[in-house]
């Protein structure tokens, strides 16, 4: 028994030890540096990494989160994120980082050359969100936001709320877009970041500082003047190349080929006792069918959608007739309306046939649905496809 | 004391430990070769290992011994039997060490940001010992209770990621057989299970509906397996191959929970407790070949033996685990498919010889 005692006892020394030198090395939470965000541009030396950190402090008088903004220069991505902790003594948690920027410079090569590290390392979670901006990443990190003291938050805000239903910002995560640049088709696209200056600087309490080599918020890189973002448009790819850019109601309607609608909204040019007027109608249902069928050796993408609209709001006065109606819609306008989603769908696929890039997943659907055919037609398949789009709209009401 | 294990446990231990262990890189390392093919490839493996058990229940049937050992003393003699213990010795010792490494690398990923040394795993090591030295009695009894565990690890799993999956990535189901059988291939040594029940079947108490039973047990962990690969192929297309750890990644994609916390971790969590069985079972069986062919007075001495040289063995390999599996699927394959596949059917044929039935000639 006695000895019996003695193993356990020497174990537990051994346990002990262990758990006193740091902790089975676990880290301590105030020497990690929680990054909620990194931006990445090009820059002649490599990469300039720049990530926003979210620094937790215990306090009882108020809940606001802090930040710090820190830049890392390195010739690859690796070397520049490593290097922050380096230079900061911290150690950088990327499991947290739920955003990331790739500044306009990033797409002036193969967008794969940065995004792949994000799916080789383990240390950042590739359910994060990828988006591009039209200027610096680090412009966009270092931006004043009257809608959160924390900018990658607002802008988190944006593409997380549609996520799982259409909407004209096309969000992307780390892994969706890897995995549409590794399918046969080898597409991609991912929301642009415009930044719109306003002058209402809300209640925006930010207490940002930079540390690094390079200038902080407000400074050279960043916007003195609050702003909002918005994420209309899209960039496309092919091949992990930039090739096009679209925006507003092409990016909706494409989404809704894809996602079930979830009130949204565009203009439509009505006329009214021989007055033309813009409406703004609301998609509050939809319906898609989308597959790839072979007429005749030439393949054809059968895209069928059913939308149920409503007048929500019109720049021309509207009886008490019409406004008791909710919003419901004439059969002229409902017609107009299918017409309009028609051909905006047309000039979005002669677009991004135009560009070569396969968002459609048209090479995806001819391995997936018609194999034995694929290594005859998949060479040209994109360009040979003939698009046929059925748009049918219902009033909701 | 004599060990038992009730054949409920025995179900148990089939579902629960075949089920986990392929439950880490398998799904990746099979997508690599299989692509949308892979859970038709990791079929194939488990319809090769129903006829495996099969075979191995038709033995332990046919079988009048008391144990696996006094019958291939039988039928090989006493040398031939120790030669085979030995081998199996080995086998089951060597087949513990990759997931180790994978259970070792999962954990390093989920709870440390830097690499952590080697004692932050040392307990599991302890925690073996122990359980092998308790005996399959406290063994089947705890397996009994992680079983609850399993399932409520699973619940959480694929109710996180069976909506993140587009299916249409599986299609199409069937290319090429050379796509299939490379798939079927690369998981070979992860399967072979259920020559285990060889070494155990000495242990269960009544054998009644002993291949009712054991079938069931083995097709409902043949359906998880297949399921978490459907799932973990429909979430991740084209990156599979790169996406070891399948518990701790595919689960994690629920937008709306995600905001909550990651409860996937729970999921990982479960799974990782179930391991500590899962992956001492080839630990104890090594030991009880070992022990039948070397006895020591004080009984902890082969356990104490097995336990640190494999933990030696996963200091040394700690860092190796990726190339370790490429080289047990390209070589060591070979010695386990003989192991788990042919040694067993030679031991069928040589039982069904020894026991067939002599007929009367007439007149005589």
């Amino acid at each position: 028994m006695y000895k019996r005692a003695k193993i356990f006892f020497i174990i537990f020394i051994i346990i002990f030890i262990n758990f006193l030198t740091l902790d089975f090395l676990l880290i301590d939470v105030e020497k990690t540096a929680l990054i909620v965000a990194l931006g990445v541009d090009k820059i002649d030396e490599g990469y300039e990494v720049t990530v926003q950190i979210a620094v937790p402090e215990a306090t009882n008088q108020s809940t606001k989160s802090n930040e710090s903004v820190i830049y890392a220069k390195g010739e690859t991505l690796y070397q520049a994120v490593n290097r922050i902790g380096k230079e900061t003594g911290w150690y950088p948690k990327l499991s947290f980082c739920n955003l990331i920027i790739l500044g306009s410079s990033v797409f002036e090569d193969n967008v794969m050359s940065v995004v792949d590290f994000f799916i080789r390392s383990y240390k950042v979670e590739d359910s994060a969100i990828l988006c591009a901006s039209e200027e610096s990443a680090k412009s966009v990190l270092n931006s004043i936001s009257p809608l959160d003291n924390i900018s990658s938050f607002a802008l988190s805000k944006i593409f997380v709320r549609d996520y799982n239903t259409a909407s004209p910002i096309l969000t992307t995560s780390v892994k969706e877009f890897s995995e549409n640049y590794y399918s046969n088709a080898s597409y991609g696209y991912m929301p642009l970041i415009k930044m719109i200056e306003t002058e209402d600087n809300g209640n925006n309490t930010s207490q940002a500082s930079s540390v690094g080599t390079q200038s902080g918020k407000g400074g050279d890189d960043g916007k003195s003047t609050p702003v909002v973002y918005d994420a209309t448009s899209a960039v496309i790819f092919s091949g992990g190349n930039m090739v096009g850019k679209v925006s507003g109601d092409e990016c909706l309607f494409f989404s809704l080929l894809d996602k079930p609608a979830n009130e949204d909204y565009f203009s439509l040019n009505v006329t009214k006792s021989n007055e033309n007027g813009l409406a703004l109608i609301s998609v509050r249902k939809s319906k898609n069918k989308v597959n790839l069928t072979l007429e005749n050796g030439t393949p054809v993408l059968n895209a069928e959608l059913k939308v149920w609209l409503k007048v929500d709001d019109g720049n021309f006065p509207e009886s008490m007739k019409e406004i008791a109606t909710l919003g419901k819609l004439s059969e002229k306008t409902l017609k107009d309306a299918s017409k309009y989603i028609e051909e905006t769908l047309k000039t979005f696929f002669s677009y991004v046939k135009s560009v070569n890039a396969d968002v459609f997943g048209i090479k995806n659907m001819l391995y997936r649905y018609h194999y034995k055919e694929y290594e005859k037609l998949s060479e040209n398949v994109f360009q040979n496809t003939e698009f046929k789009i059925k748009v049918t709209s219902y009033n909701y009401i | 004391m004599t060990e038992k294990i009730s054949l409920k446990q025995l179900c148990f231990i089939i579902f629960v430990t075949f089920s986990v262990s392929k439950f880490y890189i398998m799904p990746a390392v099979v997508a690599g070769a299989s692509a949308e093919s892979s859970p038709l490839a990791v079929l194939l493996n488990f319809i090769i290992d129903f006829l495996l058990l099969i075979i191995v229940i038709t033995i332990i049937k046919r079988s009048k011994s008391k144990g696996f050992y006094e019958l291939l003393c039988t039928l090989f003699g006493k040398v031939g039997a120790t030669i085979i213990y030995f081998i199996y010795g080995l086998y089951f010792f060597s087949k513990a060490l990759i997931p180790i490494l994978e259970q070792k690398n999962s954990i390093n990923l989920t709870f440390y940001e830097s690499q952590p040394t080697l004692l932050t795993f040392m307990p599991f090591y302890l925690v073996a010992f122990y359980i092998i030295l308790k005996g399959f009695t406290s063994f089947s009894r705890s397996v009994e209770i992680t079983f609850w565990l399993f399932v409520l690890g699973l619940i959480i799993t694929f109710s996180l990621s069976i909506p993140s999956g587009k299916y249409q990535r599986l299609l199409p189901l069937y290319t090429t057989g050379e796509k299939l059988l490379s798939g079927t291939h690369s998981a070979l040594i992860w399967f072979g299970d259920p020559v285990i029940l060889l070494f155990l079947y000495e242990f269960v108490e009544n054998k009644k509906g002993l291949f009712k039973k054991t079938a069931i047990s083995f097709t409902a962990s043949a359906v998880t397996t297949v399921l978490l690969i459907v799932v973990f192929y429909a979430v991740f297309g084209t990156i599979a191959e790169r996406q070891y750890f399948a518990p701790l990644k595919m689960s994690k994609y629920s937008i709306t929970l995600s905001n909550i916390g990651r409860l996937d971790y729970m999921g990982a969590l479960l799974f990782s407790l179930v391991s500590v069985f899962s992956l001492t079972l080839p630990l104890m069986i090594s030991s009880l070949c070992f022990t039948k062919i070397f006895s020591f007075k004080k009984q902890f001495v082969i356990p104490l033996v097995i336990c640190v040289a494999q933990g030696v063995l996963s200091y040394f390999f700690q860092n190796e685990l990726f190339p370790l599996a490429e080289f047990f699927t390209s070589y060591v394959w070979v010695f386990y498919s003989v192991l788990c596949y042919l040694i067993p059917l030679v031991i069928l044929i040589a039982t069904l010889i020894k026991t067939r039935p002599i007929r009367q000639l007439k007149g005589a």
